[in-house]
C-alpha cells in the first residue's frame, strides 16, 4: 500500500517538504497544495529539495493553487498538475494520506 | 471509496477549510461518501453562526454548512477545541450560562470518539491544515 | 476476522506555542479508549516535547511533559521518536522525560507503511 504525502508549506515557511521526501517510499506519490506550491517554482529551494527525491516518487501540484498565484508557468518539469478531481483520484489509488506542514 | 475528513484551520486564517471543501465537493461529485467532516483545533471555527463575511468573499462555514444540508454530512466539531474557542451548541451554551449558541445548525459538538470513529469506519481519513 | 486498523499520530510541533501539541495528546487518548493498536511518533520539533524538567508555570499553562509521561498508563505505549531529529536539535535519549524507541528514517518508513490511518499534528 503506497503512501499519498501532503505538503502546504514551502521549505523557507517550514520542514514539512524535507520530512515527506525522507520518509517517501518508492511508488509514493507527493501533493503540494497550498502555500506548498511554490516548492514546485523552478529556482526555489523547494525545486532543489524535490530533485533530490527517488525518481518513483511521483510530484503533483494542486491546480487552483498553482493558478492563483500565477505559478502555471514556472512549473519544474516533471510535476504534474491535476485538479479538485486528480486530487480526490490520488487520495483514491493510494492506500493511505500523511500530511505535513 | 469512504473518506473521513480532517479539518484543523480556522476558515478566515487558513486556506485548509476551503481546501478541504473543494476536496469534500469533487469527491462527492465522484461518487465517494464522505463518512465525516471532524473539525478540530482552529478548525471548529468553521462552525461559527456569528461570522458575517462581505459580499464580495466566500465564506466557508456557509458552504460547509450548505453542503452539509445538501448532502446530509456529518459535520463535527471537537468539544474540546470548540469550547476554548467560545464555539457552543445551545445545551452547553446553557450549561456554561454563555448566552445563546454559536455553533451553526448544521453542526454537532462532539468529542474525539468521533474522529477516532471516522477513522475507523472510512477507507481514507485525509487531513488538512496539519 | 480483520485486524483493527492501526492509527498512527505523527507529532511534529513543539509544546506551548501553538495549542497543537496538546490537542494531538487529546487525539491520542481518544483513540486509547478503543483498544486499537496506536502509535505515536515525535519527529522534528515534535521532539522538544520529550524534554525533561518542563516548567510552564511562569507562562501558566499545564505541564505537557507531565501529561506526555501519563500515556503509558492509558496502554499508549508506542512512542517512537525520530533520533535524527533529535540530534538535529543538540538532544540525545538522556534528555528525555520518558523511554520513547529511537528510529530513523528508515524505521520512520515502516512505520507509516505499517499504519493504515496516519494524522497528523
Amino acid at each position: 500500500m503506497s503512501t499519498l504525502h501532503l505538503v502546504n508549506r514551502p521549505p523557507e515557511r517550514g520542514d514539512g517538504l524535507a520530512a515527506a521526501l525522507r520518509v517517501a517510499a518508492p511508488g509514493d506519490a507527493v501533493l503540494l497544495l497550498e502555500d506548498g506550491v511554490y516548492a514546485a517554482a523552478r529556482g526555489t529551494e523547494g525545486a532543489t529539495l524535490l530533485a533530490g527525491r527517488d525518481a518513483s516518487v511521483t510530484l503533483h501540484v494542486l491546480e487552483p493553487d498553482l493558478r492563483a498565484r500565477g505559478l502555471a508557468g514556472r512549473l519544474v518539469e516533471d510535476a504534474e498538475a491535476v485538479d479538485d478531481a486528480g486530487f480526490v483520484a490520488l487520495a483514491v489509488v493510494h492506500g493511505r494520506t500523511a500530511s505535513w506542514s | 471509496m469512504r473518506f473521513a475528513l480532517l479539518v484543523h484551520g480556522a476558515p478566515a486564517s487558513h486556506a485548509a477549510s476551503r481546501t478541504a471543501l473543494r476536496f469534500a465537493r469533487a469527491a462527492l461529485a465522484g461518487g465517494h461518501e464522505i463518512v465525516r467532516v471532524f473539525f478540530h483545533a482552529d478548525g471548529v471555527l468553521n462552525g461559527a453562526s456569528h461570522a458575517v463575511y462581505p459580499q464580495d468573499e466566500d465564506d466557508p462555514g456557509g458552504a460547509w454548512a450548505a453542503l452539509g444540508r445538501e448532502h446530509g454530512l456529518d459535520l463535527v466539531v471537537c468539544v474540546a477545541s470548540a469550547l476554548r474557542r467560545g464555539i457552543l451548541d445551545a445545551g452547553e451554551a446553557e450549561r456554561y450560562e454563555r448566552g445563546g449558541a454559536t455553533l451553526r445548525p448544521e453542526f454537532t459538538i462532539s468529542g474525539l470518539g468521533q474522529l477516532v470513529d471516522a477513522a475507523l469506519g472510512a477507507d481514507r481519513l485525509v487531513t488538512f491544515g496539519a | 476476522m480483520t485486524p483493527p486498523p492501526r492509527l498512527l499520530f505523527l507529532a511534529r510541533r513543539p509544546p506551548y506555542g501553538t495549542g497543537l501539541a496538546r490537542e494531538a495528546l487529546d487525539a491520542v487518548l481518544a483513540a486509547s479508549a478503543f483498544e486499537l493498536p496506536v502509535t505515536v511518533i515525535f519527529d522534528g520539533d515534535g521532539v522538544w516535547q520529550l524534554v525533561r524538567d518542563q516548567d510552564p508555570t511562569g507562562i501558566e499553562e499545564k505541564c505537557h511533559g507531565a501529561q506526555l509521561e501519563a500515556l503509558p498508563l492509558f496502554d499508549v505505549e508506542d512512542l517512537r521518536v525520530h533520533a535524527p531529529s533529535l540530534a538535529a536539535r543538540g538532544l540525545t535519549a538522556a534528555d528525555l522525560l520518558l523511554d520513547a524507541t529511537p528510529i530513523d528514517d528508515a524505521g520512520l518508513r515502516e512505520a507509516i507503511a505499517q499504519a493504515d490511518r496516519i494524522l497528523s499534528f
